[in-house]
C-alpha cells in the first residue's frame, strides 16, 4: 500500500500548551469568585462582569449539579465518534455557575424518550463530575476534561 | 435621532448554493459588480469597503479587504476585512454607515462571500465559533448548542415542536419563489417531514438545520441625497450591534442577561432598541423582518428579540401565519437561512438586499405587499452578537 511520507500539510495547529492551560477546569471545575461582588464563574474570568474588579479568587467547584436543559447529539464530531448518541445537557452546579457537558451512563435508548432528552435524564436530575477522555488535539496528545453522571454518592 | 443619513444605493447578490468550480473571488466580482450597476456608480467612485467572511481559513487566505479591493480593480481604495461569526455582514454594514456617515468617503461597498463548500466538513469548519476551550474540544458544535436552546424554549415556554417546524415550512415557501434561493423551486415541505427527518442533535431534525453553503452579496453605501438621481435608494434608518457571553452555560446568572437565559435572544433585543430609536420606530410599525434562523428555533427567539412578538410566543404566531406573505409582518421572504441557504459571511448582506428589494418592490411571487420598514438581524455565535438594520424606503 502507498504510505506517504511527507508531512501533512498544516496551518495554525496549537502546541498542547494551549490545552495543557485549562487543565484545572476541565478536570477539577476550578472557577473563580469575584471578591467585591461574590459572583461566582465557571469557567475563571479576569474581570467580575457585574461590577468590574479584577480581584477574583479561584475556587474549586463542588461536583454536583442539576440538569436544566438536555439534548441528545446523533452525529458526534470528529474526535467523538464511536457512539450512535451522546446526551448532553446544560447542569446548574449547586456552586451557582451553569457548564454544557456531555452526560455518561445514562441509558438513552434508541427513539425511546421522546421529545426533549434522553430517557432517564430530565430537567432536575442530579449528576455528579467524571473525567472521561474528551478529543485528540490537533497536535496528537489526548484531552481530557469534565463529564456528568446521574449522582451516586451522597 | 432619525435616521443615519445614509441609503443603500445598490444592491446586488449571487444564487446561494454550492460552486465547487467557482472562487470566493469570483462571487465577490459577481456581487459587487451587480450592486455597483444597480446604483449607477461607476468603479473608480468607490473609495473604501468591507468585506464580511466567517471562514477565511477555508480559502487559506487572510487580508481579504486589501485582495478584494484588487480583485475588483478598486486599489488603493480603503478595504478590510470584517469577522463577527454569522453576524459579519450586518457588522460590515454598521461599518460602512460609519465610514459614509463620518464624511471621509462618498461610495463605500460592504461585501459579504462565504465558501462553504471548500470546507472538508461544514460542522468542523465552524468550530471555532463556540468556546475553543470547554465548547468545542468537549464535542459541542452550533447544531448542539441550539439543540439545548430549543429544548430550553420548549421547556421554559411550553412551544410545541409543531409549531417550531412550521417556520421551515414557512422558509421552503418563500425559498420556491425566490430565484437565488438554495431550495428554488423545490416541493412544499410539511411539519411531519421536517419531524421525520433524520435527528441531527435532538431535539432538531437535518430538515431544521441552516443551509451553510457558496454565496455573496454587496450593497453600495452612500449618503441620502448623494446617490446618483437615477438609482432606488432604501434608507438605513437605524444600525446596532450588541454582544453577550459566548460560552453558552455562562448566559445563565450572567449580569448582562439580566435574568433572562438560553431561551431569549439578548443582544438582538439590545441592539434592536438602539436600532428602532435611531430609526424613531417602534416595533409595531414594522412590516417585514429578516431574522437569523440558522436552526428553527432561532427564528422565533429573534422574532421575540426584535419585540414583533412576546416571548415565547413567536413560534405559535409563525405557525398561525402571522409572519406569513399576507400576515402582520412576513418574515424570511428570501428562504431564510433554511431555504435561502447561509453562506455565513455574506448572510448580514443578503438579508440588507432582500430587504432593499422588497421594499422597492422586485421580489415578484414573494413580493410584500407595500412595505414601509424592513428590519434585519444576524447573529453570530450562540447570542454572542446579533445585529439589527431598520431600513425604510425612502418618503
Amino acid at each position: 500500500m502507498w504510505s506517504p511520507t511527507e508531512p501533512v500539510y498544516r496551518i495554525a495547529t496549537p502546541t498542547p500548551a494551549k490545552a495543557w492551560r485549562s487543565r484545572d477546569g476541565r478536570y477539577r471545575l476550578v472557577g473563580n469568585r469575584c471578591e467585591d461582588c461574590v459572583l461566582p464563574f465557571f469557567p475563571k474570568r479576569r474581570v467580575c462582569p457585574q461590577c468590574h474588579s479584577r480581584s477574583l479568587t479561584e475556587t474549586v467547584l463542588a461536583p454536583y449539579g442539576r440538569v436544566v436543559s438536555a439534548a441528545e447529539d446523533r452525529t458526534p464530531l470528529i474526535g467523538h465518534v464511536g457512539r450512535d448518541s451522546r446526551p448532553f445537557a446544560i447542569v446548574a452546579l449547586e456552586d451557582g455557575p451553569c457548564v454544557l457537558t456531555e452526560l455518561v451512563d445514562v441509558d438513552t435508548g434508541t427513539d425511546a424518550g421522546g421529545e426533549g432528552g434522553p430517557t432517564t435524564v430530565t430537567e432536575g436530575t442530579e449528576v455528579e463530575l467524571v473525567v472521561r477522555k474528551w478529543r485528540r488535539e490537533a497536535s496528537g496528545p489526548y484531552q481530557y476534561g469534565y463529564k456528568f453522571r446521574p449522582r451516586r454518592a451522597r | 435621532m432619525n435616521g443615519t443619513g445614509v441609503v443603500i444605493a445598490g444592491a446586488g447578490v449571487t444564487r446561494h448554493g454550492f460552486f465547487p468550480s467557482r472562487d470566493w473571488k469570483d462571487l465577490v466580482v459577481e456581487s459587487a459588480y451587480a450592486a455597483l450597476h444597480d446604483a449607477g456608480v461607476s468603479p473608480g467612485e468607490v473609495s473604501g469597503g468591507f468585506v464580511s467572511v466567517s471562514l477565511p481559513e477555508t480559502f487559506e487566505q487572510q487580508n481579504l479587504g486589501a485582495i478584494a479591493a484588487d480583485e475588483l480593480g478598486l486599489a488603493p481604495a480603503a478595504f478590510s476585512q470584517v469577522g463577527a461569526a454569522c453576524a459579519g455582514g450586518t457588522v460590515a454594514l454598521m461599518n460602512g454607515v460609519a465610514a459614509i456617515a463620518s464624511g471621509a468617503v462618498r461610495a463605500v461597498l460592504v461585501i459579504g462571500v462565504e465558501k462553504q463548500s471548500d470546507a472538508a466538513s461544514t460542522a468542523d469548519s465552524m468550530l471555532h465559533f463556540p468556546d475553543a476551550e470547554y465548547e468545542a474540544p468537549a464535542g459541542f458544535d452550533y447544531v448542539d448548542l441550539m439543540a439545548l436552546m430549543h429544548d430550553r424554549y420548549v421547556r421554559k415556554y411550553g412551544a410545541t415542536h409543531e409549531a417550531i417546524a412550521q417556520w421551515v415550512v414557512q422558509d421552503r415557501w418563500y425559498a420556491r419563489r425566490n430565484p437565488i434561493a438554495i431550495d428554488y423551486g423545490r416541493a412544499a415541505l410539511t411539519v411531519a417531514e421536517v419531524l421525520d427527518s433524520p435527528m441531527v442533535s435532538r431535539p432538531i431534525t437535518r430538515a431544521a438545520c441552516g443551509r451553510a453553503c457558496d454565496g455573496a452579496s454587496a450593497v453600495v453605501l452612500m449618503r441620502a441625497g448623494g446617490a446618483p438621481a437615477d438609482c432606488e435608494p432604501v434608507e438605513i434608518a437605524g444600525i446596532a450591534q450588541a454582544t453577550g457571553p459566548n460560552v453558552l452555560a455562562a448566559k445563565f446568572g450572567h449580569p448582562a442577561s439580566a435574568g433572562a437565559d438560553i431561551a431569549e435572544a439578548v443582544p438582538t433585543e439590545v441592539a434592536a432598541k438602539k436600532a428602532y430609536a435611531q430609526a424613531g420606530i417602534e416595533p409595531h410599525h414594522i412590516g417585514l423582518a429578516q431574522v437569523h434562523d440558522c436552526f428553527s428555533v432561532m427564528g422565533p427567539l429573534h422574532m421575540e428579540g426584535l419585540g414583533i412578538f412576546p416571548p415565547g410566543k413567536a413560534a405559535a404566531a409563525a405557525a398561525d401565519g402571522e409572519t406569513a406573505l399576507d400576515g402582520r409582518c412576513p418574515t424570511n421572504t428570501d428562504g431564510g437561512r433554511i431555504g435561502l441557504g447561509h453562506p455565513t459571511g455574506a448572510t448580514g448582506v443578503s438579508i440588507a438586499v432582500e430587504s432593499a428589494l422588497q421594499l422597492r418592490g422586485r421580489c415578484g411571487d414573494r413580493q410584500v405587499p407595500d412595505p414601509d420598514i424592513a428590519v434585519c438581524q444576524s447573529m453570530g455565535g450562540s447570542n454572542a452578537t446579533s445585529a439589527v438594520a431598520v431600513l425604510r424606503r425612502p418618503r
